[in-house]
């Protein structure tokens, strides 16, 4: 199968008062459709992976290829349109723009990608698939966690992404609303062959990735490949 | 100017909207920012707005001042456009034959754009009312001939118009004149004709408006038939003043005077018949002189206004930077989800241009009301000089302005707003999505280290420019950037704190160095952008040093609250907070010590004023109690003898008596307008004056050589220094040193060399022996006297004595302490005026610090909820913000104060100390401004801090 992510003696010091190490020297491959899990203990390096992988940070050391294309030869701008073309992003604390709608919110990616075209249905069927089609004109406070979250995995997936980066998509729901997130990522993953990265700490999440990667102390330690 | 700069916002505009229109969902998210908080919407308004409303109320301020300049010349001077008369030297009026008047006449009246011609007889008696005993000594007598008005209008009574008859022996007087004298129609007045000691007598025909022809600039007329006025001065079938007016009428002809003028000057010149007389009143050029000087009053108001506008710069900037840091989160995600930073900044920049049109409309509406109170402050101040002007009749604020208010507060404003944004569109994603604060900037960063190249380069140009053009404000603030790159340069090894306090502390020594102390700036002129730049550095100085080690204070407030329980707790979080969030912080310590420093300031130099007000009018009256004027027309050989013989008068009242001549002498070949004042002493004068001397030439050693000097030397003169802060202006070209062309009896120029500056303004011109006067200039009449009374009497009623007892001389005193007590409450009206006008600056600290409290309850809200659930009670919560706020305001305050009582100082070291003043500190108006600004501060962040003690525990921890 195709490779999709590709990491090589990824480093990640974090400057400050206190120099941090994050990560040290990561070696990692993920293949087109896979759905991968990180896990690990707080301070494992976790996000910052996520964050490294999909360009959202700089790295220190090392290389990361997506799809293909090493991204530490990209500039700032093609970087971040690399993001709004190819990837989606869902996070623990939604982040929606509290001015737009939930059409709109969801809208927002293909008009920054210059895909206005058709934008507006496009964003009410991936609200549709997440089972919102009775909210589109409600602003993020009118709605739930839940739904909140479901927008955001809307967002995520309305550009058709090749890949998406979830972290701790389900850190702030309760179990079943949970549960149901996780179903929508799943079926994604099923049905659209997205590549999906999320970081959890959560096992009853990680239990539906077919891959987990675990990590302590800024390296992976364990690359488990499961049978979902 | 107006259509620069349209064109130059249309531009901006139409840019951003070009630019909206191609990335709506940009435009509509910056929209939907605007009515998001609709409070902080306001707020933020509220403080952009500052800087159009301090630029929108300098202009009113010029176009009221223009409105009021022409308003009152078109009252005075009504149809006239141009005067034409001469005067000999010691001011006497010149007279033309009448039958060549007719011929002039005529002359005049085939120029263009001239309606009418009145040739007159023009002089100034001294006017006695025997009913009431009440007398004018200067009294414009004007005798005109009543079937020559074409053109200039009626004659008005109570607002009506008449024909004007009078009889032999009638004459008009006008309202101001009846006031002053009681008189009215009927009464019978006493007029001292000129050079003798006749007494001519006058029934008053009618009480007349200064309206139509019976106008003429100036108050207290008598207006005669022509006939009369020839014999009571003495010039028969002559005339000595003429008025033209011209087609326009009162205001519209304004645009015929400067060519009537010239038409008019030039027939005079080229006939040897008329040249005696010559075109010296201008109704435009007087309207335009005016003007100018008054747009030096407007200049200052702007100058003073530039703290404020500097203060709503710096809060706006802390407002955007705030509103960057409130929707970090927001931001991250939009970049995450490929947002660029261009993307970013549209979006503030929209938001921006919406705020900054809605502050700029709104801006220029406050200024025009800030305008109309400095201007119901002024009438105040105008009528403390004796002045009756209805200024707020006045108030006017033109479109033009409007417009130019609009446009530069609009484009300072979206000019911070560019720059605040560019700072806020460089976040960090990963920081901003998890909420972290950006890492400090790192001690190796190459942008730094090329800006601090940068700035010693600028600063080592502006060193290089300013020791050319020798303008002090240029090498001074090289030095302090220089200062600036080297700290940001040596940061690489010694760290932000060290290098950054080296900096505050170098830029405090640099400008608080006494400038008398460094010989290199001796001839470099400063102006009051000083005042402002030093504010701006100082200041800067001193919050780096506060913000770099503010961690000694708090540890000082912490131990103070040691004792009391829980209170330990409650400063510790008060005091990290501010030190955490250096930026705002620093900013709005800024604000409130920049503002707080100006106002010091001039708090400072008022109270020196206070504190040095008997040498002042000591130095300013020379040692004089009373200055006596008599009329040109009727002059005093012997005072000493008149006083004399007086009834009411007693020699032994006065220690000493001396005399001077006066006279105004052409100063040019070519221009006859050209005309200086000259003062003619004797060595009576120069033994008992003691009028302070505040430089002379080295040559001569001493004060009391130079006044010798002026005595036996012909080519040397003395005159007054423009270092004073009243009275009326100084002769031009006064300057130590300086060559002055005067043009003697028999038309020579003679150069005489400008040796000593005196330290008085009260008598403005060049001081010169009695002889020199006599045999160069042809002037040997006492007409100004100086005395100096014994102290057991006062001057006020001496003065009151001998204006009743010299009525005939037409003989008018000035009593100086009086004068000048007088002339000093206005001056402290005005600098209370420039105070409160600098003090708008303290809404701008007061609104910023609400600004930062609001955001802080909202960013905080999971920290409240913190640490209501470990232990804070309500109170806790509410004594942590308003010790917050307390901190930032009173650091403001009382670095702003050190701040300005240091250049207070200065200013003393200086300028003031070589003057023999003595120093002080105006403590009453520093505590009285520091209390007031601190307690404004307190009332605005008790809404927070209340706020703040209400957030719930339970729902801040579970929603945020």
């Amino acid at each position: 199968m195709q490779l999709m992510i590709k990491s090589k003696n990824l480093h990640k010091y974090y400057e400050g008062e206190v120099r941090v190490h994050a990560l040290r020297g990561v070696d990692l491959s993920i293949k087109k459709g896979e759905m991968v899990a990180i896990m690990g203990p707080s301070g494992c390096g976790k996000t910052t992976l996520l964050n490294c992988l999909s360009g959202l940070d700089d790295i220190t050391k090392g290389k990361v290829w997506l799809n293909g294309k090493d991204l530490s030869a990209l500039s700032d701008n093609k970087k971040t349109e690399m993001r709004a073309l190819n990837m989606g992003f869902v996070f623990q604390f939604y982040n929606l723009l509290p001015v737009l709608t939930a059409v709109e919110n969801v809208e927002l990616p293909l008009l920054l990608a210059g895909k206005s075209k058709g934008a507006r249905e496009r964003a009410k069927n991936a609200l549709d698939m997440v089972g919102l089609s009775h909210r589109y004109n409600h602003r993020p406070s009118a709605l739930s966690g839940g739904e909140r979250q479901r927008v955001t995995i809307a967002r995520a997936i309305v550009n058709e992404p090749a890949i998406i980066w979830a972290d701790e998509p389900t850190g702030d729901l309760d179990t079943k609303t949970s549960d149901n997130i996780m179903d929508i990522l799943c079926e994604l993953n099923n049905q659209n062959g997205h590549t999906m990265v999320l970081v959890t700490h959560e096992n009853r999440v990680a239990d539906r990735a077919e891959r987990i990667l675990h990590m302590e102390n800024g390296v992976i330690q364990c690359d488990e490949v499961r049978e979902v | 100017m107006i259509l620069p700069l349209l064109a130059i916002i249309g531009v901006v505009v139409a840019l951003v909207l070009f630019d909206a229109f191609r990335y709506k969902v940009l435009f509509k998210i910056g929209c939907r920012n605007i009515s998001r908080r609709k409070m902080n919407t306001v707020i933020v308004i509220l403080g952009l707005m500052i800087a159009t409303a301090i630029i929108s109320s300098s202009f009113s301020v010029g176009d009221t001042m223009d409105n009021m300049v022409e308003g009152e010349i078109y009252k005075e001077w009504q149809d006239t456009d141009v005067t034409v008369f001469n005067r000999t030297v010691e001011g006497r009026l010149i007279s033309l034959p009448y039958s060549t008047y007719q011929e002039l006449q005529k002359d005049i009246l085939s120029v263009d754009n001239v309606a009418g011609v009145s040739g007159e007889v023009h002089g100034s008696l001294p006017v006695f009312n025997p009913e009431t005993k009440l007398s004018q000594p200067n009294t414009r007598v004007i005798g005109m001939d009543f079937d020559e008005g074409e053109g200039f209008g009626s004659f008005y009574k109570g607002g009506r118009s008449f024909h004007p008859e009078l009889e032999e022996g009638e004459i008009f007087i006008d309202t101001r004149l009846a006031d002053e004298l009681e008189a009215e129609k009927g009464d019978i007045l006493v007029l001292f004709p000129p050079r003798s000691d006749d007494r001519s007598f006058f029934t008053i025909n009618e009480v007349i408006d200064s309206k139509g022809r019976g106008a003429f600039p100036g108050p207290n007329k008598v207006i005669m038939s022509l006939s009369d006025a020839q014999e009571i001065f003495g010039v028969p079938d002559e005339i000595n003043y003429i008025r033209i007016t011209s087609m326009g009428g009162v205001a519209g002809g304004v645009e015929y005077s400067d060519q009537i003028f010239d038409d008019v000057q030039k027939i005079l010149q080229e006939d040897p018949d008329y040249d005696v007389l010559e075109a010296r009143g201008n109704k435009n050029q007087v309207i335009q002189d005016f003007k100018e000087n008054m747009s030096q009053f407007t200049d200052i108001f702007f100058i003073f206004g530039t703290f404020s506008i500097i203060a709503g710069i710096v809060l706006a900037i802390n407002i955007f930077v705030m509103l960057g840091e409130e929707r970090k989160s927001e931001m991250g995600m939009s970049r995450a989800i490929g947002m660029k930073r261009s993307q970013l900044r549209r979006v503030f920049s929209y938001e921006g241009m919406i705020y900054a049109a809605a502050a700029s409309f709104v801006g220029i509406f406050v200024g025009a009301g800030i305008t109309y109170v400095i201007f119901y402050i002024l009438e105040d101040i105008f009528a403390t000089f004796g002045g009756d002007v209805s200024l707020l009749e006045y108030f006017l604020v033109t479109q033009e302005s409007m417009i130019l208010a609009f446009g530069f507060g609009f484009l300072l404003t979206m000019g911070t707003i560019f720059f605040s944004v560019t700072r806020i569109s460089k976040l960090n994603i990963v920081r901003a999505l998890r909420d972290i604060p950006e890492p400090p900037v790192s001690k190796k960063s190459s942008k730094l280290f090329y800006l601090a190249i940068a700035g010693l380069f600028v600063g080592l140009l502006m060193l290089l420019i300013g020791t050319n053009v020798e303008q002090l404000w240029l090498p001074v603030t090289g030095i302090s950037l220089i200062i600036v790159g080297i700290g940001t340069i040596t940061r690489r090894w010694v760290g932000d704190r060290i290098a950054y306090t080296g900096v505050g502390v170098f830029l405090l020594i640099w400008w608080l160095v006494p400038l008398e102390t460094i010989d290199f700036f001796d001839d470099y002129t400063a102006e009051l952008e000083m005042f402002i730049l030093s504010g701006v550095f100082l200041v800067t100085a001193g919050v780096l040093i506060i913000m770099l080690n503010g961690s000694i204070i708090t540890r000082g407030m912490e131990k103070m609250c040691r004792s009391e329980k829980g209170f330990k707790a409650v400063m510790l979080t008060a005091a990290s907070h501010p030190l955490k969030e250096k930026f705002r912080t620093g900013m709005t310590m800024f604000i409130f010590a920049l503002i707080i420093f100006s106002i010091t300031v001039m708090g400072m130099i008022v109270g020196m004023f206070d504190t040095n007000v008997e040498l002042m009018i000591e130095e300013q009256s020379g040692g004089y109690d009373i200055i006596g004027m008599s009329n040109v027309e009727r002059p005093i050989d012997n005072m000493e003898r008149i006083i004399r013989e007086s009834e009411n008068l007693d020699i032994d009242d006065f220690n000493h008596i001396d005399s001077a001549y006066r006279g105004s002498v052409s100063s040019s070949m070519t221009d006859p307008l050209d005309r200086k004042t000259v003062i003619g002493i004797d060595r009576n004068f120069v033994n008992n004056n003691t009028f302070g001397m505040v430089d002379f030439l080295d040559e001569y050693g001493s004060k009391e050589n130079v006044w010798e000097a002026v005595l036996t030397d012909p080519s040397v003169v003395i005159t007054n220094a423009p270092v004073n802060q009243f009275g009326p202006p100084v002769e031009e070209g006064a300057e130590l040193g300086t060559m002055i062309t005067f043009i003697d009896k028999d038309g020579n120029p003679t150069e005489k060399q400008v040796i000593g500056l005196m330290n008085q303004s009260l008598i403005s011109g060049y001081f010169m022996s009695k002889e020199t006067m006599e045999d160069q200039f042809d002037i040997s009449t006492n007409s100004l006297f100086f005395f100096n009374t014994i102290d057991e009497v006062d001057p006020d009623k001496i003065a009151r004595e001998m204006n009743r007892e010299l009525i005939q001389y037409g003989f008018q005193t000035i009593v100086l302490g009086t004068l000048l007590r007088e002339a000093l409450s206005a001056t402290y009206m005005f600098f209370d005026l420039f105070s409160g006008y600098m003090a708008l600056g303290l809404v701008v600290g007061i609104a910023g610090l609400g600004v930062i409290s609001l955001r802080s309850v909202h960013e905080r809200r999971l920290e409240i909820g913190m640490m209501r659930a470990i232990g804070f009670k309500r109170k806790m919560i509410r004594y942590t913000f308003l010790i917050e706020n307390s901190f930032i305001t009173l650091c403001g305050i009382v670095l702003g104060s050190l701040l300005g009582i240091a250049i207070g100082w200065l200013l003393w070291y200086d300028g003031l100390r070589p003057m023999g003043w003595e120093f002080s500190i105006a403590w009453n108006s520093i505590v009285l401004i520091g209390i007031l600004a601190y307690v404004s501060m307190f009332l605005t962040a008790i809404p927070s801090a209340q706020k703040a003690s209400k957030v719930s525990p339970a729902e801040a921890l579970r929603f945020d």
